[in-house]
């Protein structure tokens, strides 16, 4: 077995733990803060690139998926079944250890789901819509994708915003701790900085070595050669709309899963998650990082949204955004590291000095 | 029983009768050649075989097996593959992984599988990777393995695409003008490689305007005109037939 194809996932693990102990070492540990959101918005967005620069279909919804991972769990894990212990389905639960049992700051006796039974059902959940919407909207090409897409966005941050349950404008609060592998916690107490750190990464880590395996396998190659001619590749024994399909509910599970994880960290989550400017987000962050390229659209998405979180977009955040993506679709549609149009510039200056 | 059999096959464009009542058998390990002037309905008969276009009516039978209405990767998966008149390669990948694609209907690794790069899998890629070496020896493409197809001048575009159909190790391989826009050095090379995938005893359908070629390498000619096939037979024959002639020179003693 080739092991070149993992070097750069080897440097990413290297560059993680430099970072942490940099950061920890000036005394900055609450960087680590953003750099674990960073993290987790990481993970969308190579999802993203799979989907949009690899296998060539377009979706400005995904913070849709984000959103419905994130409300799941956030819904999930804060809904309280002390009073339903009778229920047949909660006693079963409670009995199999799938749900934990606490104190609320009032000392009355709380039982929410397990995260790990939530983050279960977030998957499901968002394998279950991807798969409805995805089978007719993936008909679609090119704008008329998008546009799907982008309606299926909006039919979901109205619904989120619209919906009880789903706390309208304020969202969910005080979403409570994952209790993850070997103890580590995912939260967002200050203590457990690094811990939340490695988690984050770890689960990008794993994400990137997925995908990665993905696109030099045999169902990536039909996937990139349905990017690159749909009649050509169905000739060749691809099957188009599966392909499709396959990759559309896989890019939708890891928006959903990073949703899942960022509420968590973060204590809860707000309807402007799954509104339509994050899914432009990640779209001009796709196009930014070179589409069809995992690492490229990772740099970019942790840069952007850190420099994003830490605030230094101000009040025109969004805005921000928005001329990235116009400006790259204008000066450099392969992404930022193609510095193709960079030497077009040279040569203009050559000549016209 | 035949190896690929054509039964009164019937597709038209609005108004327009690309294909009437068109019949046909097709050998195993024979050349059989479609000619005809533009716009006869060749291409439009190539894409009803390969699944890209439903038929209005009729059979299409492969080793007895039903074929019309198929979509395209299932009639791969039964071993025809095709070239396309306008070149359609994949762009966004090298020309080795072109090839490779070519393997598809031949390996099975799934979605989870690829994912997690199994290790039942690493035999199968091993195989992938090596045919595909084999094929780009074959069709002299492995000093531009590494590059992308449109880097490459159309003579070798066309080669790939060819060379990409027959990494499928198909039963019958469908060729649409595969000399078109070739000069002479690259139209000889590629009468030599369908010559010789002939010899391995693969089924060739060609669609063909170069005439030397077509009389050169085919064993039966089928004559297509306005959708209606006129003519069929050796060479030979076809050199002969009045009605042959006069579709090509006929305009001048009308
Ligand atoms: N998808 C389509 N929609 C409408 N008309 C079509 C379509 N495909 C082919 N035709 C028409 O059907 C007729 C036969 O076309 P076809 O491409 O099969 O001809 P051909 O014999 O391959 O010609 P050429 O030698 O120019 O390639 C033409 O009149 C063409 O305009
Ligand atoms: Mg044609």
């Amino acid at each position: 077995m080739k092991l070149k194809k993992y070097y750069p996932i080897f440097g990413l693990i290297l560059a993680v733990i430099f970072i942490q102990l940099l950061v920890s070492g000036i005394g900055m540990q609450f960087y680590l803060t953003q750099l674990t959101m960073s993290a987790y918005y990481g993970i969308v967005i190579i999802g993203l690139s799979i989907l949009m620069g690899y296998a060539g279909q377009i979706s400005i919804g995904h913070a849709a998926f984000f959103a419905i991972g994130g409300y799941t769990t956030a819904a999930l894990t804060t809904m309280n079944f002390a009073a339903l212990t009778d229920v047949p389905i909660v006693n079963f639960l409670i009995k199999t250890g799938l749900t934990i049992s606490g104190m609320d700051p009032y000392g009355k006796k709380i039982i929410y789901i397990s995260p790990w039974l939530s983050l279960f059902i977030a998957v499901i959940i968002t394998i279950f819509i991807a798969a409805l919407i995805g089978v007719p909207i993936l008909k679609l090409k090119g704008h008329y994708l998008a546009m799907a897409t982008l309606g299926f966005g909006i039919i979901i941050y109205r619904i989120v915003l619209g919906t009880s349950i789903f706390g309208e404008a304020d969202g969910i609060s005080d979403v409570p701790t994952f209790k993850f592998l070997f103890n580590f916690k995912i939260n967002s107490d200050p203590a457990l900085r690094v811990e939340n750190y490695y988690i984050a990464w770890l689960i990008v880590v794993i994400s990137i070595f997925i995908l990665t395996n993905l696109i030099n396998s045999r169902v990536g190659r039909a996937l990139r050669s349905l990017h690159g001619n749909e009649e050509a590749a169905n000739s060749m024994g691809v099957n188009i709309s599966r392909t499709k399909l396959l990759v559309f509910i896989l890019s939708a599970v890891l928006a959903s899963v990073a949703g899942v994880f960022m509420t968590h960290f973060n204590g809860g989550i707000g309807p402007a998650e799954s509104g339509v400017m994050r899914s432009v987000r990640y779209v001009a962050i796709v196009a930014v990082g070179g589409m069809a390229n995992l690492w490229g659209t990772l740099i970019m998405g942790i840069i952007l949204n850190y420099l994003s979180l830490r605030g230094y977009f101000g009040s025109y955040d969004d805005a921000v955004f928005g001329i990235i993506l116009i400006v790259i679709m204008l000066f450099a549609p392969d992404g930022i590291f193609k510095l193709k149009y960079c030497n077009n510039f040279i040569k203009l200056i050559k000549k016209t000095s | 029983m035949s190896f690929l059999e054509v039964k009164h096959l019937f597709r038209s464009f609005g108004g327009l009768q690309a294909v009437f009542d068109v019949s046909f058998t097709v050998k195993k390990g024979s050349i059989k050649a479609i000619i005809g002037p533009n716009g006869a309905g060749k291409t439009t008969l190539f894409n009803l075989i390969s699944g890209v276009l439903k038929v209005d009516s009729g059979e299409i039978l492969f080793n007895n097996v039903h074929l019309e209405n198929l979509p395209p990767y299932k009639i791969a998966e039964m071993g025809i593959s095709r070239t396309f008149q306008n070149v359609k390669l994949f762009n966004n990948m090298t020309v080795r992984e072109n090839v490779m694609i070519g393997r598809h209907t031949r390996s099975k690794a799934g979605f989870f599988t690829g994912m997690f790069n199994l290790p039942w899998s690493w035999k199968e890629e091993e195989e992938i990777l090596n045919k595909s070496e084999e094929i780009l020896d074959l069709f002299h493409l492995e000093e531009v393995a590494h590059l992308y197809p449109d880097n490459l001048p159309f003579g070798k575009q066309r080669i790939l695409e060819f060379a990409r159909a027959m990494t499928m190790e198909p039963e019958i391989i469908i060729l649409d003008e595969p000399a078109a826009g070739l000069n002479i050095h690259e139209t000889e090379e590629m009468a030599e490689l369908i010559t010789k995938i002939r010899d391995w005893g693969v089924t060739v359908l060609i669609i063909e305007h170069d005439m030397s070629l077509i009389m050169d390498i085919s064993d039966e000619i089928l004559v297509l005109s306005y959708g209606k096939k006129i003519a069929e037979g050796t060479p030979e024959d076809i050199q002969k037939n009045d009605e042959v002639i006069k579709i090509y020179l006929g305009d001048d003693d009308a």
